[in-house]
């Protein structure tokens, strides 16, 4: 009987194998699971936000908090007024938060916003975070509508056309605006280009890593009053013949110049030319914008004179160069990301508090910003909060001038096809 | 690919070498084999008192399988063609036993696999998922030995080394190129104090496979689940720069205890562990972790044979492994140009198990037998978890099988071998619980429902097949044989296979 006691205990230490749940903390360490370890618990988590440079701006009274876990992309909100001292359970984990609230004072709009970023919360006990918030005032003019991923080619399943790309610019203030000198560019990623030894103050910066396209003028060549946009398209023309797309012969602008009509073989229709004012990086794209998809974007009035081709920052990165802009001078940014991890955000925070996840080329998508209100005139007012993930939206039927909105005055062709 | 012809030619010479003298069948091979219980032991060294008689075997075969029983991961239709030669033979007092195999297997309609040859190595549990229905086109080559030798009267050293050298190709965006390299070598040794035999072994395994991510339309990137387990993802893309290339690292460390007893009859019992550490990077030039999976297997088996004209085989076996997953959280490092680790969580836990009792009778004729019957029953268990958001992966079936074989010899040392299996499924209870916010994703409402239903259902299976085997010079039987099976199940889906080979014995 002996003989069959060492198999049958064999078979029991395998049956006794206990089901036990595991822990992140544990003492052995995070490869090396303790059997008898508690389960992953929820942090108490309690935010505090500090207003102490908010300046003149009053105190909105509550903020929204955007919680992002990095780790699973998990995104949470919370409405909080500050010192309430509210507690929200949180899965242990690596955190992005921003604290956001819109307000305004005397005809005066503001936008406050904080932010902090990588914030570990593991300790089953509870932390807290200390959020410091700062107003700024909304911008004039803003991106109302972009067309980020082009659309499909008539008559193929799978062909790409990539010449219908748009974006179209609002003046969102009550004063009669100027375009001229306006460029258009997108920024490199923040946390992954570092130019911090090439040029000094280089937080006061972002840096911009494709193309750079300038709007011509004098100065007060083009004007925008309150309630007007106008379109900066790819190319000005009618892309209904071609694409499942839509006629941009209206557009004020297009992104064409001499280098491209000789390479792309591209109508030059009757918008204005933009000018092509940085070639940071050449790419391969069929169009002239830099990116689509994924990318961010950034409108900017340069109060410095930009450096020429040949002469941008070499970045951390061999081989890969910045064009630096005044964090100061930009107008209005967006972020769209190609995945939905929050972490690969190319804008920092404070330019952008938000992230939109766009879908791939093809896709005849555009991102459209909300309508905050509407005025007296009936023009309306766009949603601006510095937040591109509650500013806009994702629609599948791009549209220029959508909500009645105005053609500037000097704005009176239609391209001949 | 030279290196592989190497192989391959190395080991196809092997059965040339190991030649038997009497022509063979497969009715004589199983008994054969049977007679032998350290043959499917962990530890070689057991065959230097207990090996099988010389044989060898050279098998060419193709199978096709098709249905929509299936997981996601597994193709809507599979074709396997096959190449298998194995021999065994004494060398003076060494006892040898040898083993390659190829296979070539074209899969079309799988999803939620971007990366890997094997979607379902609980030790790879962080890999990429997409929902496009593809096609990869797979090639193993295994080989393996297993040499045992007497030392004095009363010990033996043996050891056991297989090599596996595995390739796929993904067919359709989003698409990869895997490469799956594995050595495993279990040393052991064996005591013989009378009737009985105790056995110690040990096992080192490097397991690696790297995956290569890729778009053919460069127009349009794919988008991809990043996998943490139980519908818990991070969405990455492949094409422009999104997923690179993906290394799954393993390395395996573990032993096995044996005892067997003959007296007439004869009982072995044994019991395993093996410790599985794999890290999963993304990137060679700047290693970003994707996780890290311990897998533990235990598993024991003890089983008596007994009997003459009637030989007996009584089997119990029960097998159960856990993996548990630590997800990192990575940030890129300016400073350093590395990913740091900001915090690990051990979130994931896989448990799988088994039990099963086996009893098979064989009435026996000369050194084949005329009929077999089998019977299995058994317990199957699986319950996973995932800590928060908390989320639960469970089932527990039944499992009972039956077989019989008629093996017919006739003149001229032709023979036929026919064979019927029916085996069932009942489930008992199964449950998948996501409570995370990935709720309207494809992994959380496709992947694992659908998966859950497939091995929660209730099943039935019937299959048939004949191999004639006849002998055409002295010492060389020809033999042909056809396959086939069909399964139903309770969740309206069924899956037919069919297959056919071309075997040698000598």
């Amino acid at each position: 009987m002996k003989k069959f006691l060492y198999p049958l205990l064999m078979l029991a230490v395998v049956c006794s194998c206990e089901d036990k749940p595991v822990n992140p903390d544990g003492p052995d360490g995070p490869d090396n699971p303790g059997p008898d370890t508690p389960a992953v618990t929820a942090v108490p988590w309690t935010p505090v936000i500090d207003e102490s440079e908010l300046g003149d701006a009053p105190s909105p009274g509550q903020y929204k908090l955007t919680v992002t876990n990095i780790g699973t992309e998990e995104v949470r909100n919370f409405d909080v007024a500050p010192g309430s001292g509210e507690k929200f359970d949180l899965i242990p984990g690596v955190y992005n938060i921003t604290a956001q609230a819109h307000g305004s004072r005397a005809g005066r709009a503001y936008n406050y916003i904080g932010t902090v970023t990588s914030v570990t919360l593991s300790k089953p006990e509870g932390e807290s975070t200390t959020i410091k918030v700062s107003a700024s005032a909304s911008s004039a003019l803003v991106f109302k509508e972009i067309h980020y991923n082009a659309s499909k080619a008539l008559g193929s399943s799978t062909g790409r056309y990539l010449k219908d790309t748009f974006f179209e610019i609002y003046n969102n203030s009550e004063e009669t605006v100027y375009a001229d000198g306006i460029c258009l560019g997108d920024p490199l990623s923040y946390k992954v280009f570092d130019f911090s030894d090439k040029i000094s103050n280089a937080g006061d910066y972002i840096f911009m890593g494709t193309y750079v396209w300038r709007i011509p003028g004098s100065g007060t060549d083009y004007p925008i009053a309150p309630g007007e946009s106008f379109v900066i398209a790819a190319s000005a023309i009618d892309h209904t013949k071609v694409a499942e797309s839509l006629d941009l012969s209206t557009a004020e602008f297009e992104t064409i110049c001499d280098k491209y009509k000789d390479k792309g073989g591209q109508t030059d229709a009757n918008a204005v030319n933009m000018i092509l004012a940085c070639t940071i990086k050449e790419t391969g794209l069929g169009n002239q914008f830099g990116k689509f998809t994924d990318g961010a974007w950034v409108i900017f009035y340069p109060s410095v004179e930009l450096r020429k081709d040949g002469e941008y920052l070499e970045s951390n990165h061999a081989n890969n160069y910045g064009l630096e802009v005044l964090k100061a001078d930009v107008l209005d940014a967006v972020d769209f990301l190609k995945t939905e991890n929050p972490d690969d955000k190319r804008l920092e925070p404070a330019l952008d508090a938000g992230w939109l996840k766009c879908e791939t080329t093809g896709g005849n998508q555009s991102v459209v910003r909300k309508i905050a209100s509407t005025r007296e005139d009936g023009s309306i007012v766009l949603q601006d909060t510095n937040n591109t993930t509650e500013d806009f939206e994702i629609s599948s039927k791009p549209e220029i001038r959508r909500h009645g909105v105005k053609r500037p005055s000097w704005s009176t062709w239609t391209t001949a096809q | 690919m030279t290196k592989k012809l190497t192989y391959l030619l190395a080991m196809l010479s092997l059965p040339l070498i190991l030649q038997a003298s009497e022509p063979r069948d497969k009715a004589w091979l199983m008994l054969n084999t049977t007679r032998s219980p350290w043959m499917e032991s962990s530890n070689a060294a057991g065959l230097a008192r207990s090996a099988p008689e010389a044989f060898n075997l050279v098998d060419a075969g193709y199978s096709y399988e098709t249905g929509d029983y299936r997981r996601m991961q597994s193709g809507q239709t599979n074709g396997v063609m096959s190449f298998d030669t194995q021999g065994a033979l004494k060398v003076g007092k060494v006892q040898l036993w040898g083993r390659f195999r190829y296979d070539n297997t074209n899969e079309r309609g799988s999803s939620f696999n971007t990366l890997l040859y094997d979607p379902y190595d609980e030790r790879f549990a962080y890999t990429a998922a997409d929902t496009v229905a593809g096609q990869w086109k797979k090639q193993s080559y295994q080989m393996q030995f297993k040499a045992a030798v007497p030392l004095g009267e009363s010990f033996a050293a043996g050891v056991h080394v297989q090599y596996t050298d595995r390739i796929a190709a993904g067919q359709i965006d989003p698409r990869a190129e895997s490469f799956h390299y594995s050595v495993n070598v279990k040393p052991g040794l064996t005591w013989h104090p009378g009737h009985s035999t105790i056995g110690i072994n040990g096992l080192y395994s490097n397991t690696f496979e790297r995956s290569i991510p890729s778009i053919s339309n460069s127009q349009e990137t794919q988008k991809v689940f990043l996998l943490k387990g139980l519908g818990n993802w991070v969405g990455e893309q492949v094409g422009g720069s999104g997923l690179s290339t993906m290394y799954f690292r393993c390395n395996t460390w573990g032993g096995g205890l044996q005892y067997s007893y003959e007296d007439g009859w004869k009982l072995i019992a044994s019991a395993g562990y093996a410790r599985h550490d794999t890290r999963t990077r993304e990137s060679a030039t700047q290693p970003k972790p994707h996780g890290s999976t311990l897998k533990q297997d235990y598993d024991a088996n003890i089983t008596a044979i007994w009997g003459g004209s009637i030989i007996h085989k009584l089997g119990l076996s029960s097998s159960y492994a856990v993996t548990r997953g630590t997800e990192p959280t990575t940030q890129w490092n300016k400073e350093t140009g590395e990913w740091d680790v900001t915090f690990s969580a051990k979130q994931l836990k896989l448990s799988t198990g088994s039990t099963y009792l086996s009893y098979d009778a064989f009435i026996t004729e000369g050194d084949s037998y005329s009929w077999h019957f089998s019977g299995t029953a058994g317990i199957q268990m699986k319950k996973d978890s995932y800590a928060l958001p908390e989320s639960h992966f469970n089932y527990t079936n039944m499992v009972l099988k039956a077989g019989v074989e008629r093996s017919l010899r006739f003149v001229h040392g032709s023979t036929l071998l026919l064979a019927g299996e029916l085996s069932a499924v009942k489930n008992f209870s199964s449950d998948y619980t996501y409570n995370g916010h990935r709720t309207d994703t494809a992994p959380v409402q496709v992947l694992y429902p659908h998966n859950l239903s497939i091995l929660a259902a209730d099943r039935a299976a019937a299959g048939l097949s004949a191999e004639y085997a006849f002998p055409v010079s002295k010492g060389l039987m020809l033999a042909f044989c056809a396959e086939g099976n069909f399964l139903i199940s309770s969740v309206q889906k069924n899956r037919t296979a069919l297959s056919g080979a071309v075997r040698l014995y000598f």
